[in-house]
């Protein structure tokens, strides 16, 4: 049975920057409209295809995966997603992506 | 059929393959050795842009062009990876350079100080990510 899956190029080819109000197609604006809900309905069997876009900078991935954990989705749900990411355009993204959730999850322990 | 026949077919058919697996080997090296001096081009354009943008304030260079930039080396390493699986990528390196350049970018930081950290980030993750490849060719 195929997964569940995102595809970020569903929702921008031109991922934009960390806040909405620093502009439009932002890591706010897909994790809060995208990525929460998807995970709220199908848990850590979320795949998100980050493959088909232009780029991402990092305060967009930091935003969406790590400010998952900051909106308060279960940080090992959170884990689970990013380990499961798609990313053939660009394999290092996993990695950036691992970092920020790895990042979160330390400050979290440390509150 | 005398064997110095035979003898000679097989030493016109050794000296044609081995003449042909030189040649190819030759190519690769030279498909290999101008990935490599694309990367530290794309890579030394990607840092003056990123410095451009940051510390000169250059109106012409947006963020969303950086990011597009940062992904075409990805794709250059990919390519080198799929001649030469040992010549690898240092992800870490790439990472924090990508760091360096696009995480947490408001307009309002902007002009900053080529002294900063992040400038400084900027280019020395690009020096080392030049410098791996250079050591390569």
């Amino acid at each position: 049975m195929n997964n569940p899956t995102v595809n970020v190029s569903d929702f921008t080819t031109f991922p934009g920057p960390r806040y909405k109000k620093l502009g439009s197609c932002s890591g706010e604006e897909f994790r809060d409209n995208i990525l929460i809900p998807s995970i709220q309905k199908y848990g850590r069997d979320l795949i998100v295809n980050l493959d088909g876009v232009m780029g991402y900078g990092s305060s967009f991935l930091e935003e969406t995966f790590g400010g998952a954990i900051r909106s308060g989705i279960d940080p090992s749900v959170v884990l689970k997603v990013a380990e499961n990411v798609i990313c053939n355009d660009e394999p290092e993204l996993k990695k950036e992506i691992l970092s920020y959730v790895k990042d979160q999850m330390e400050k979290l322990k440390s509150e | 059929m005398s064997n110095f026949f035979w003898i000679g077919w097989l030493i016109a058919i050794v000296t044609f393959w081995a003449g042909h697996y030189i040649n190819a080997k030759v190519r690769k090296q030279e498909r290999i050795r101008a990935l490599i001096e694309l990367y530290m081009q794309k890579t030394q354009e990607l840092e003056d842009d990123a410095l451009g943008y940051w510390v000169n304030m250059d109106e012409k260079i947006y963020i969303f062009q950086l990011n597009i930039k940062i992904k075409r080396l990805s794709t250059i390493s990919k390519r080198l990876t799929k001649e030469n699986k040992s010549l690898g990528h240092p992800v870490d390196e790439y990472i924090w350079f990508k760091k360096a350049i696009s995480l947490d970018c408001p307009d309002d930081i902007r002009p900053l100080d080529i002294s900063s950290d992040r400038a400084k980030r900027i280019m020395t993750y690009s020096h080392k990510l030049q410098t791996y490849f250079e050591d390569r060719i």
